[in-house]
Parts: structure tokens; C-alpha cells; sequence
């Protein structure tokens, strides 16, 4: 996907065109496509003919934007880093389906919606955008994946795909995950009397070592008793947001098989998501192992 | 009209010193600028250390870094910032290959005239792994290119430039190696052609003396488009070990050769030993501290406080600046100094000392003017509530006997609560294009006009009135945090 052009000599008047043309290739991967027509009128690919080749769950998948928009202003834009085109439209935001908590709000606003080959935007209409924000600037330069005329029968098939998301991705972190622990967390050490010679850097991860009371496995071997696990007790912007567990933390633990220098592999617990939320926890009890 | 003709000299005494200041900082223009864009006005991450990048075939385009992360939630990419007006607005773009939506250390900067853009990153859920990067294309939505990626890496810090006889890009990338063998870790990762389909690379080892078990973690290269090659660091001196604070060298190498002499980085040696390296000042005490100092407002002492800068017209003149604790103890002290003659000799004392402060930068333009920039915490020894974080920008026009200063901020150095450490970052960053100074710093972003005596402008949702950040709709009050502010100073 082409977003703009660099002038590779000397200043500019106007704003380089965007372009991205691996973006081009991750589209195709996954399809500029929509199959079936299961809501009605199939869904228009961004600028490009052919048969569709996306399920609506796929696409859904793709995007991390989702929204029931109006096309206000064909062959423009709203951010300074976006050329006008053809393949660009202000579209104002009536309704986010799916969107991720950190991003703002815009529902009454005015988005610039990028697509990957010149395509119809015609003012006044009404659809249902479907693709990745790829720039925050004035406002969200959203790369349209797919689109779909608007109705209430898509919005319902929208929030049914997200809760099938939901369960994928819930399965597919339990799955990487060396071990997935339900239990509670016994106790806490240091570690550093383990490990000698560290390098001294900012990114020492000051490892520390919990023992998880297993109550039940969700993923791996079949364990009970208690298993160990090392976590960066570190501050340091590179490990800030790994879990630091505490003695009686109960939840769902997901550990992964790390080489730690100068001890070797040890399980471990290195990202935010490492530790389910309540609400994964909860959905992922049908995975108990028996 | 008592009271007017009371005042009266009090008045004319107040006009004077105003037409002084204006005076003194008549065609000095100074634009700062919050980088947060408006679309992500409910943002509240603390992002510290940043680093920016001005592309010199267009100043126009810039691009800047800090701890910041995928706004959508996604982890395969982290962003950087990007404009195309010079500055006045800026837009988050998800280039930078990540496993977890951010980066740790990362670094920019653009080729000679190139247009490409170069990235040294320690690569976001994979620990000290540097990664190599490049984009032909920055404000795309292409993902940048990995060029090289080794372990077991600190810190990496990017130079690059344009040969201008052969139209070719040379990028070097300063490291702390921990892979590197005998403890002499000091490593400048160099290739002579990085925009080929694949660059070739050479890690270059710029420690030939003992340590205590490694180098400082900051390694900061400096180029002169004659190629000549500077590179200074902090050897951690013997006994084995290595405690805080690190008795220390502060070293400067150089390579006559765009770093492909044979040996690499030779051409500079110290007559205590002989060896490659000119110790600059030995034996000072460097801190490494690394926990958030309620002392020293949230931040930490990490050792990654050095700074290079060589004068466009004159690759013989160099200013390096420093950071230790001179007695052993707080408060952390910057050092400025300079040689004329690459690097043999150096000013005897200090061309300027700041007294509690961190994060120094320099740069020099191509009138030979040098910029200094850091940042200072005020109220040492006093409770966190009486510090601030003030950043600085000294230029001198004499090399370095005299120098101006501007406040660029002046903020509360209790607020926000730090999240992690780095509160501000290990480093902040100034360069020269032309005759215009570039900067970026972070800052506390409470919207507050007493607390950016130059000025402020901001993108996010702002009321500078109520002192108060809201979101995109302008409906909810958004907690402070820290923001990266870009800076440009024009004139004199």
C-alpha cells in the first residue's frame, strides 16, 4: 500500500504521497477481498476487482479499526503526512465497532481513510470501514482493508467475529506458551546470589524467582505440586511492565521456557500478558486439563 | 500620579532590563514544540529518552523517538514520530519492528542526502538485542528494513552520512557489547554502504585497555564528512569487579578513514601507555545507580551520560562533555571540553560545569557555534516537592569561553510519579543543520505557559488556562505525564 513518495532531492512544496508498498504485500496476503455476501450486498474491495477471498472473521481479525463512517470529503485528507488522492477520504466516525481501548475516541470525527489502489469514494456514503490505523496525527490515517454497505445485520456479525477473536487468541497465547498455570503464588526471592558476573546494565532485569501453587494446567505437562518461575523485578522502561508477582496472587499464569545468562533455562514470566486478565482467566477454565 | 511618580525609576529600571533581555535574544528564534498528536490526546505513557533525526537534504522532514508505544495495541511495530513541516505538527507511524509494541533503547538518524532514515534499536520483548534498521521511506507505512541484529548489546547509538564524493552512506553504530571478549566491550558497529540491498557490517572494538569486567554503557560516535571518525566512551578501570561509582577514563578514539584503518579507531593514542585512546580525564567517579532517586527528581544514575560533537568546518576541534560525581558522592556534575587539535590535546579545565544535572548534548553548526544542552534538577538536597527539571540550552559563539543560555523548560519534578525509570531518559539529543540547532528533550506536559519560558506549542488537547490535558473530544481530563518536546533554535 502506497501512501507517499520522498523526493529524493531537495525540498518540497507539498507533502510527500504515502506510500507503503510492503503494506501492499500484507494486504494481499491476507486478501483485499471480502467473501460472500451472507449480509447482503458483498462488501467492496479497496479499489480492486476480483472474488472476494476474506470471511468476514478474517477480516475482522486484520483490522484494528473498525467503524460505520460517512465519506464527507473524497480525494482528501486531514493529516498533514497524507497527500490527497484518489485513493484518500475524509470519512466521519458514526460508530466504532472495534477499535483497541488505547486509542482515542473518535465517534463524530473526522478520519482520513487510505486505500491501497485508487478505488470509489462517493460522498455521502455510508459504509462500514474495515482496517489498521496506521498514523496518529491531526487526526487517524486509517489503511482500509475492506468495506461493507452499512447495516445492523453486519454490526451484530462484527461483535459476534470479535468474540470469536476473543476465544483464537485466548487458545493461540494458552497454545505458545510453554506452560499455562492456574494457581496461586506461595512465595518470592531473589535470585541474585544465583547468577554471578552480571554485566552491569540499565536492563538488568534483577530476576527474582516465585513458586506457583498449581491448582490446575491449562497448557503443557501435566504438573502438581508447585513449579518456579523467574520475573524482572526491574523498573528499567524495558521491563516495567512484566507481572511482578507477590505471595497469595492468584490468576493465570502463562510461562515460557528463557535462557537466563549464566543459569541457563528456567521458566519464565516476561510480558504484561503473561498474567491473564480476569476475564481470560474465566474464559479459559473450558481448557483445564483433567 | 503619587504613585506613578514613585515608581518611576522602578518603571524605567524594568524597561531597561526588558530591552536588554529582548535585546540579547533579538533574532534568536526558538520554536518548542509537544510532539504528542492530537489524535492520541488521552495518552499518559511516560515517554522518556528520546532522540531525533533532521534530515539534512530537507529539514523539513524529522524524526523522533522516545519510550513509546503502538497506540493501537498491536506488538509487532512501535512508532516513531514524523513530520513533514519541520516540526510544527507530528504524527506517531508504526515502522519499528518490535515483539511488543515498544522498543527499549532506540536511536535515529537520517543519511547526508540520502533520504533514508537509520534506526539503532534494542529490540522491544527481546532484551539486548540490537537491531540495525533502515527506512527509504519514513512517513510510509512500511516497517523499517533490519539490517543487522546481534545479542547480547547495550545501548546502541547511531551517526550516519553521506560520503560526498561518492554519494554513498556510511552509519556507525556505537555499543556496549557484553559478547566482546577480555571485558573491553566499547564497540562501534560500522558499515561503509547502507543503502545496498544488504550492508556489510564490522564491529570494531575501540577498548585496548583493561576494565573491571566491561565499558560504560554509553558508546557515541561522531562524524566529519572528511572521515574522520570520533568515538568516546567511559572505560570502567581495573580492579575487577566493577562498583559504583565506577572509577573511570573518559576515552576518545579516532579513525582518520571513515573507520576502515587497519587497525580500526588507531589513529589517536595516549602518551601515558601508548595504546589507542586519548584519556581524556582519568579516573573520575561514575555512578551507576540504577533505581529512581527521590534525591535526584525520579531519575537514575546509569553512567550513559556522554556527549560528542565535531565541528563541521574543522575536524580537528571536538567538545566532548561528561557526567560523575567529582568527589565521589552527589551531586552529579557535567563537564565540557574541547580540543583543537583531534583530540591530542584538550582544555585544561572544565569550559563549563553544571552542578547537579544530567543528560548532556552537543552539537556545532557550521559556524562553528556549539550548543549545549541539559538537563538540571534544582533544590539539591531538598524534599522532592521543591525540585524541578529544568533544560538548558547554552551556545557560545568563542569556543566555549563564554555561552548564553535559554530555559526551554521548567517544570515539577514530583509530578507525574515516575512509572519506570528512566524518568526523563539517559539521554536527550541536539543536532546542527546548517547554521540551526535541533533538539529534543522530555519533559513533564502539564499545559502550563510558566513552565516553557520560550514558549509552547501543543497538538494534544490542551487548556493552558485550567493547566489542564483532555482527550481527542475534549470531554475528560487526562492525568500529566511525560512528553517529548521537539526544539529548533534559528538566528543568533
Amino acid at each position: 500500500m502506497s501512501w507517499s513518495s520522498v523526493s529524493p532531492s531537495g525540498p518540497r512544496r507539498r507533502p510527500p504521497v504515502l506510500r507503503a508498498a510492503v503494506y501492499l504485500a500484507a494486504v494481499t496476503l491476507i486478501g483485499s477481498f471480502i467473501t460472500g455476501s451472507a449480509w447482503g450486498a458483498p462488501p467492496q474491495a479497496p479499489g480492486a476487482a476480483g472474488p472476494a477471498s476474506l470471511s468476514l472473521k478474517e477480516l475482522t481479525r486484520s483490522s484494528d479499526y473498525v467503524f460505520r463512517g460517512t465519506v464527507v470529503k473524497p480525494g482528501a485528507a486531514n493529516l498533514e503526512v497524507v497527500e490527497p488522492s484518489a485513493r484518500t477520504a475524509v470519512v466521519r466516525v458514526e460508530e466504532v465497532l472495534k477499535a483497541s481501548p488505547t486509542i482515542d475516541d473518535f465517534t463524530g470525527r473526522d478520519v482520513t481513510v487510505i486505500l491501497d489502489a485508487p478505488g470509489a469514494f462517493n460522498l455521502g456514503e455510508r459504509q462500514v470501514f474495515f482496517g489498521t490505523v496506521g498514523l496518529a496525527g491531526e487526526s487517524l490515517g486509517i489503511l482500509a482493508l475492506g468495506r461493507a454497505p452499512d447495516g445492523e445485520r453486519l454490526k451484530v456479525r462484527v461483535a459476534r467475529a470479535q468474540a470469536q477473536l476473543f476465544e483464537d487468541a485466548l487458545k493461540a497465547k494458552l497454545e505458545a506458551a510453554d506452560l499455562a498455570i492456574d494457581g496461586r503464588i506461595l512465595s518470592t526471592r531473589s535470585t541474585y546470589a544465583d547468577l554471578k558476573d552480571r554485566p552491569l546494565t540499565e536492563h538488568d532485569p534483577f530476576w527474582w524467582e516465585a513458586q506457583l501453587e498449581v491448582k490446575a494446567v491449562l497448557q503443557g505437562q501435566t504438573l502438581q505440586g508447585k513449579v518456579p518461575f523467574w520475573y524482572p523485578t526491574s523498573i528499567d522502561a524495558m521491563w516495567a511492565p512484566a507481572p511482578k508477582p507477590a505471595p497469595g496472587n492468584e490468576g493465570v499464569w502463562l510461562l515460557h521456557r528463557f535462557e537466563v545468562e549464566g543459569r541457563g533455562f528456567v521458566y519464565a514470566v516476561l510480558n504484561p500478558g503473561d498474567q491473564l486478565t480476569a476475564a481470560e482467566a474465566q474464559a479459559a477454565q473450558k481448557w483445564v486439563k483433567p | 500620579m503619587n504613585v506613578i511618580r514613585r515608581d518611576r525609576p522602578l518603571l524605567l529600571l524594568a524597561l531597561l532590563v526588558a530591552a536588554l533581555l529582548a535585546a540579547s535574544r533579538a533574532g534568536a528564534q526558538v520554536t518548542v514544540v509537544n510532539m504528542i498528536p492530537n489524535a492520541q490526546s488521552s495518552e499518559t505513557r511516560q515517554d522518556s529518552e528520546p532522540n531525533l533525526a533532521v534530515n539534512p537534504a530537507n529539514p523539513q522532514q524529522i524524526a523522533g523517538s522516545a519510550f513509546t508505544v503502538n497506540y493501537t495495541g498491536a506488538t509487532t511495530t512501535a512508532p516513531i514520530f514524523v513530520t513533514t513541516n519541520g516540526g510544527t505538527t507530528w504524527t506517531a507511524n508504526n515502522i519499528v519492528p518490535s515483539g511488543n509494541g515498544s522498543t527499549g533503547d532506540i536511536t535515529l538518524r537520517f543519511g547526508g542526502t540520502s533520504n533514508v532514515l537509520y534506526a539503532g534499536t534494542l529490540r522491544g520483548g527481546s532484551g539486548l538485542t540490537l537491531n540495525i534498521l533502515r527506512s527509504t521511506n519514513f512517513t510510509a507505512a512500511t516497517v523499517m528494513t533490519l539490517l543487522r541484529s546481534r545479542t547480547n548489546v547495550d545501548q546502541p547509538y547511531v551517526q550516519a552520512a553521506t560520503v560526498p564524493s561518492l554519494g554513498v552512506d556510511r552509519v556507525y553504530v556505537g555499543n556496549n557489547d557484553f559478547g566482546a571478549a577480555s571485558g573491553r566491550t566499547a564497540t562501534v558497529d560500522r558499515t561503509l554502504n547502507g543503502t545496498v540491498a544488504t550492508p556489510s557490517w564490522v564491529s570494531a572494538r575501540i577498548e585496548r585497555r583493561t576494565t573491571c569486567g566491561q565499558d560504560g554503557p554509553p558508546i557515541r560516535p561522531a562524524i566529519h564528512l572528511d572521515g574522520t571518525i570520533y568515538a568516546i566512551s567511559y572505560r570502567y578501570r581495573p580492579p575487577s569487579g566493577c562498583v559504583t561509582p565506577l572509577a573511570s577514563d573518559v576515552v576518545v578514539v579516532r579513525d582518520d578513514a571513515w573507520a576502515s584503518s587497519a587497525p580500526r579507531f588507531a589513529a589517536l593514542t595516549d602518551p601515558s601507555d601508548g595504546l589507542a585512546g586519548r584519556i581524556v580525564v582519568s579516573n573520575v567517579k561514575v555512578p551507576f545507580i540504577n533505581s529512581s532517586q527521590s534525591t535526584f527528581g525520579q531519575e537514575r544514575f546509569v553512567s550513559s551520560n556522554l556527549s560528542i560533537a565535531v565541528d563541521p568546518a574543522n575536524s580537528s576541534r571536538i567538545y566532548v562533555a561528561w557526567a560523575d560525581f567529582p568527589t565521589g558522592v552527589a551531586p552529579y556534575t557535567l563537564h565540557v571540553r574541547r580540543s583543537d587539535d583531534r583530540g591530542v590535546t584538550w582544555s585544561g579545565s572544565d569550559l563549563l560545569t553544571i552542578v547537579n544535572a544530567t543528560n548532556p548534548a552537543l552539537a556545532v553548526n557550521s559556524a562553528g557555534k556549539v550548543a549545549f544542552v541539559y538537563q538540571i534538577n534544582t533544590g539539591f538536597g531538598q524534599p522532592l516537592a521543591n525540585q524541578r527539571w529544568q533544560t538548558h540550552v547554552r551556545r557560545s559563539t568563542d569556543l566555549g569561553v563564554t555561552w548564553n543560555d535559554l530555559t526551554l523548560s521548567d517544570t515539577p519534578a514530583n509530578t507525574p510519579t515516575a512509572t519506570f525509570i528512566p524518568y526523563l531518559g539517559d539521554y536527550v539529543h541536539v543536532m546542527a543543520v546548517g547554521q540551526d540547532f535541533y533538539g529534543i528533550f522530555s519533559a513533564a506536559n502539564t499545559p502550563n505557559l510558566a513552565n516553557f519560558p520560550q514558549g509552547v506549542s501543543y497538538q494534544r488537547n490542551a487548556n493552558f488556562t485550567t493547566q489542564q490535558l483532555f482527550n481527542v473530544a475534549g470531554t475528560v481530563v487526562i492525568a500529566p505525564s511525560i512528553d517529548p518536546f521537539f526544539f529548533k533554535i534559528t538566528g543568533p
